[in-house]
């Protein structure tokens, strides 16, 4: 019976065609527009220099400023640096290369100052703004120490230019910091939600005041713990391949997941467990419409989410501050925590952690909703 | 003596204000083929519904198989089929999966699953399509694929709740004759209709329901036994005068005339030569006249005199 039932639970839930575009869709659509849009901000930070000319006929002007973007200009071994000078000598070929888009911006000097010339407003062009102040700032403090005390001039002049900081990074862990990897963890954490959607139609199916097949079921005494368990089995395995199916597509895409992908696995099949069964307890409360029920689902995917910064980002640590419970029980927002526990921590303790508080929440929720839902009488139907 | 297989004794149901069944007795014996008649909005569908105990009811008691029918009664459930008066099938699934995957609810046994899933096919005559999904099967297809997922368990008691409706004739047919074979082989049939036509042609008992009460039990035969019209004449494109009206309201077992001004229906009770005194009037006074009609009473005559209504509204 309990093959039966997760047999043709499968068969019936992967020919629900919108059920499944649906589910596979939603990660794909949205991780995509995030590929695209993080991709062009990873492209511009770390792949692209800007290309400038540097015209300066001023001795003096042309040794400090060359001597302050030494450390940020890619040389001639190459590597990842801010600035690509190119080989211009004359104004009029380093204008027309502007105008071509050749180059970003001409630094040149005009009356002993450093000055920009750009052709357009954007990222690349209040970086070289900043270059320029930068030039202006280390001048003003040689012509204060001139006067004030000139012996001090080469070593300000070094600091200043070697662009040291007194600031030391000390890194509590060798986990990922990258800000970027985290919102394709809060989609995937969303796309298990959803899997509430799956938990609700198998209630609908199940429940004879919400769908003619749900009263033909209760006819027949359908509604055992174990033939329940078999659809609810079926709506999460299918899930959790959907699920799997966009994570999957992202790998291929190329977001760096890291080294992490089997425990990242575990969050996804956990998490459609979770969401599956909280649809599943969702459904099953009261007597109400199928249109009610699915708007409660909504709304409660949505305050999860919500609450657990999938959509505000600071939103969870202000839960934790003022109701730190809401966080201990909220799926959302433990799928969310075991993403960063695992993005940050070395250790894994507080990533299974999160995980055993899942299935636990699971399993509650599934015996709730089999409770209230089990062999209901209807005043109508 | 047969056994009774439902019982119901002063079932009263409301839907808040509306009084759905008002104090509804009803007993059905094994091998029967029971009809509920009644107009739209009786409480045909909800006396089933709550003999299913799907509905909760006010008062009264329900007893399937000798016993109290509850949500728990798993043993009178297994027993019992439900062809509903939607479709209730999956639509991911195809014909043969549904019927086979209905049948599992109640049949555990997988080669006798099999045997009964292909005898339901058979039944229904649905082999050729045993492998389309239902959205690709016509209306009266999918009618039978219903029918199919309601009775291949082999239940003894079945409950078929206006299973006609939106059928084409040739399907419909095919419909009757198929629940009058399941009764042959010893199920017991409740079926629900405001087709008094159908409910004639198959039921061996009847009830006739209105306003959640049960107004008339019996036999056909016996329903029509309760009211006074035994024949209802009817003779087209004819013009009378109130005289004659008089004079054929006299004639022996006449009890009514009446006349829209195209028709003339002459009511009688009782007697073996009605029609022949009708016409024999109309001769000798010479009253120019169409098509004669002949009729014996039907339930909605029966439904007509006991209530003063329509059976079922005029279709279109």
């Amino acid at each position: 019976m309990f093959f039966h039932n997760f047999k043709y639970s499968i068969k019936a839930t992967l020919h629900n065609k919108p059920h499944m575009l649906w589910s596979v869709a939603f990660i794909i659509a949205l991780g995509t527009l995030f590929y695209v849009s993080f991709g062009e901000i990873y492209s511009q930070e770390l792949v692209n220099a800007i290309k400038v000319a540097v015209i300066i006929d001023d001795t003096e002007t042309a040794e400090v400023f060359h001597d302050m973007v030494a450390n940020i200009s890619i040389d001639e071994e190459g590597g990842e640096k801010l600035l690509d000078i190119s080989d211009v000598s004359h104004m009029d070929e380093a204008k027309i290369m502007l105008e071509d888009g050749d180059i970003d911006g001409i630094f040149y000097s005009q009356d002993r100052e450093l000055k920009l010339m750009v052709h357009e407003n954007g990222i690349n062009q209040s970086i070289l703004a900043s270059i320029v102040a930068k030039y202006h700032q280390v001048m003003t403090v040689i012509a204060d120490l001139s006067e004030k005390a000139p012996d001090k001039i080469p070593a300000v002049l070094s600091e200043l230019l070697l662009g040291e900081s007194h600031n030391v990074e000390k890194k509590t862990t060798t986990g990922d910091m990258d800000v970027y990897i985290a919102y394709f963890y809060n989609l995937i954490a969303l796309a298990c939600l959803m899997a509430v959607n799956s938990g609700l139609v198998i209630t609908m199916k199940n429940q004879a005041n919400l769908s003619i097949v749900g009263a033909r079921k209760w006819v027949a005494g359908a509604g055992s713990f174990l033939q329940t368990l078999a659809e609810l089995l079926a709506g999460i395995v299918v899930q959790c391949l959907c699920t799997l199916v966009g994570f999957l597509y992202l790998v291929l895409l190329g977001v760096d997941f890291g080294n992490q992908i089997g425990y990242i696995a575990l969050i996804i099949i956990v998490g459609c467990v979770t969401g599956v069964s909280l649809g599943f307890f969702v459904g099953n409360i009261g007597k109400g419409s199928a249109a009610l029920k699915e708007n409660i689902g909504v709304a409660v995917i949505l305050t999860s989410g919500f609450l657990s910064g999938l959509m505000v980002g600071d939103m969870r640590m202000m839960v934790e501050e003022t109701c730190p419970v809401i966080n201990k029980i909220n799926p959302s927002a433990l799928i969310a925590d075991s993403f960063y526990a695992l993005n940050i921590y070395d250790s894994h303790d507080r990533y299974y952690k999160n995980m055993i508080t899942l299935f636990i929440i699971s399993v509650m929720l599934i015996i709730a909703g089999t409770l209230f839902g089990r062999r209901k009488r209807y005043a109508s139907i | 003596m047969a056994e009774t297989v439902v019982k119901i004794e002063n079932l009263v149901k409301r839907y808040k204000e509306t009084l759905a069944l008002d104090h509804f007795n009803m007993e059905i014996k094994e091998g029967e083929v029971f009809g509920l008649l009644g107009p739209n909005g009786s409480g045909k569908t909800t006396t089933m519904n709550c003999i299913l105990s799907l509905l909760t009811y006010d008062k009264g008691t329900v007893e399937v198989f000798g016993k109290k029918m509850t949500p728990d009664n798993l043993e009178a459930k297994k027993n019992i089929g439900v062809v509903m008066q939607n479709v209730a099938v999956y639509d991911e699934l195809t014909v043969y999966e549904n019927i086979d995957y209905f049948c599992g609810l109640y049949i555990r046994d997988k080669e006798l699953r099999k045997k009964y899933v292909g005898e339901a096919l058979d039944f229904v005559e649905l082999n050729e399509f045993k492998k389309f999904y239902p959205k690709k099967l016509s209306g009266g297809l999918l009618r039978r694929l219903n029918i199919a997922c309601g009775i291949a368990h082999k239940p003894k008691l079945i409950f078929f709740d206006e299973p006609t409706v939106a059928v084409d004739p040739q399907s419909r047919n095919k419909i009757l004759e198929g629940i009058l074979e399941l009764n042959k082989n010893g199920a017991t049939i409740i079926y629900t209709s405001h087709y008094m036509e159908e409910v004639e042609q198959i039921c061996t008992r009847i009830a006739i329901m209105d306003k959640g009460k049960n107004i008339a039990l019996g036999t056909k035969d016996e329903l029509k036994k309760m009211i006074k019209n035994t024949e209802t004449i009817s003779i087209e494109s004819i013009n009378v005068s109130e005289e004659d009206k008089k004079n054929l309201g006299a004639l022996e077992h006449v009890y009514e005339v009446n006349s829209d001004g195209e028709k003339l229906i002459i009511k009688c009770n009782g007697g073996k030569h009605n029609l022949i005194r009708v016409l024999n009037y109309i001769n000798e006074k010479n009253i120019p006249c169409g098509r004669v009609y002949s009729e014996l009473p039907t339930l909605n005559d029966v439904f007509l005199e006991i209530t003063g209504k329509e059976l079922r509204d005029k279709e279109a």
